[in-house]
């Protein structure tokens, strides 16, 4: 059996050591990583990562959903009362995502073409909900806005990643300028001839799930081998 | 008066409502100013989707959709730039459990289906598997159509729902060809008793 060690409550409030602006934006992004390590936000992992553009311009639209919900809800927590402030987070977050859809559909309708209905569908993402609840309504607006941005970073990331996995393996090149409004339309390995080798179930819907499921299987090898030299 | 603001029941009424106001004026405010910008861009793209639905396209009139089923929203007739009828396109919208989708459907003179687009696709599931599945249909005849794109693409939803919406297309087809040899039928027959009187 074995014995765990019992620090008095006043000693363990003296020892825990407020977490600096610098690892509030780092966390997440790596250590606390919303997709590979939290596996949160699978949906629009699953369903908007076919392409690297498509999985980029979610990523582009999570982290100004998420950075600007985690300011707003931290500069009016004092105001909103524990009963409600669900609610108020759920029309908070709908009304951030109703607004940039529609510019959007205005200014990118390329992107809002290769998206539909999942730009609407970030307001259920569960990271930012969750950032909202367990961050931002505990924490000061420069510190929400810096978790809110390291987290969607994170996610970010993880999203282009995996984007960029099925597009190339998928089809043997990477199209960039087709969906986002970049100003010119570039084919990365357009005449290399990788496409003949392609897997292009990669794209296809099963395809997300077998990369997400080898990318997260060598991340948790890589910390568990990382964890086990410690 | 300052009691009533202390009863809970008041007080989250109020932050709910002051909330939703302040939310529901921000999404106005930019509604105002993005609508025509989208209005234009649906414009644009169901201009562009008319061209490239069927080759040749030059201009179009719109024809009447009284009698058509109620996902047909517009029917054009086609000319080229001779002024020769070159065809037809068909706008269609229609809604599943998955969400919606808008559709644009070229068919020449002799019914077979030139081409096929989203203008747009909202759809929660299997999005490029749905515009595979319309693009099968491409180079059928629109009174019969045999591909099955379940197999290829798992969309069985978006599928049903591109079917009906084309099933659609091909009745309201059809009625334009029974509108047609009406008129030519009318036409003919008033020529004929032209004839008769000379």
């Amino acid at each position: 059996m074995t014995e765990t060690k019992k620090v008095p409550a006043k000693k363990a409030v003296e020892e825990y050591k407020e977490p600096s602006l610098w690892e509030i934006f780092t966390k997440g992004i790596l250590k606390e990583n919303g997709l590979f390590v939290m596996v949160l936000g699978m949906c629009p992992a699953l369903a908007v990562t076919a392409t690297f553009e498509g999985a980029f311009g979610m990523s582009i639209l999570v982290v100004i959903v998420l950075t600007l919900t985690n300011v707003t809800i931290s500069a009016i927590r004092k105001l909103i009362p524990n009963t409600v402030r669900i609610p108020v987070y759920v029309i908070i977050i709908a009304t951030e995502v109703t607004i940039l859809k529609m510019l959007v559909s205005a200014f990118a309708p390329a992107l809002d073409k290769e998206l539909g209905i999942f730009i609407a569908l970030i307001t259920v993402n569960c990271i930012i909900l969750g950032r909202a609840e367990s961050f931002a309504s505990k924490n000061n607006v420069v510190r929400s806005a810096l978790d809110g941005l390291g987290v969607a970073l994170g996610f970010g990331l993880a999203l282009s990643i995996i984007g960029l996995v099925r597009e190339f393996f998928g089809t043997g090149m990477v199209v960039l300028g087709k969906t986002l409004p970049l100003g010119f339309e570039y084919t990365i390995f357009q005449n290399v001839g990788l496409d003949k080798y392609a897997f292009s179930i990669l794209v296809q819907p099963p395809g997300a799930f077998l990369v997400i499921g080898f990318l997260l299987a060598g991340i948790t090898a890589f910390s568990q081998r990382k964890g086990a030299k410690k | 008066m300052r009691k009533l603001f202390e009863k809970p029941l008041f007080h989250y009424t109020l932050v709910l409502a002051m909330v939703s106001l302040v939310c529901g004026f921000a999404i106005g405010g930019v509604n105002a100013i993005t609508q025509p910008i989208i209005e234009n861009n649906i414009i644009e793209a169901t201009n562009e989707a008319y061209r490239s639905v069927l080759p040749g396209y030059a201009s179009s009139s719109e024809l009447s959709i009284s009698g058509d089923p109620k996902s047909i929203q517009n029917k054009l007739e086609v000319k080229d730039a001779s002024d020769q009828k070159i065809g037809y396109i068909y706008k269609a919208y229609g809604t599943n459990r998955f969400g919606s989708m808008l559709i644009v459907v070229g068919i020449d003179n002799s019914g077979i289906i030139t081409g096929a687009q989203f203008i747009t696709i909202n759809q929660t599931y299997q999005v490029n598997g749905t515009r595979t599945n319309l693009s099968l249909y491409i180079g059928s005849p629109i009174t019969d159509l045999i591909p099955n794109g379940d197999i290829i693409t798992g969309a069985t939803f978006s599928l049903v729902l591109a079917q009906a919406l084309l099933a659609d297309i091909a009745t309201a087809y059809e009625n334009t060809q029974i509108n047609l040899n009406h008129s030519l039928d009318f036409n003919s027959s008033i020529w004929q008793s032209e004839v008769t009187i000379r």
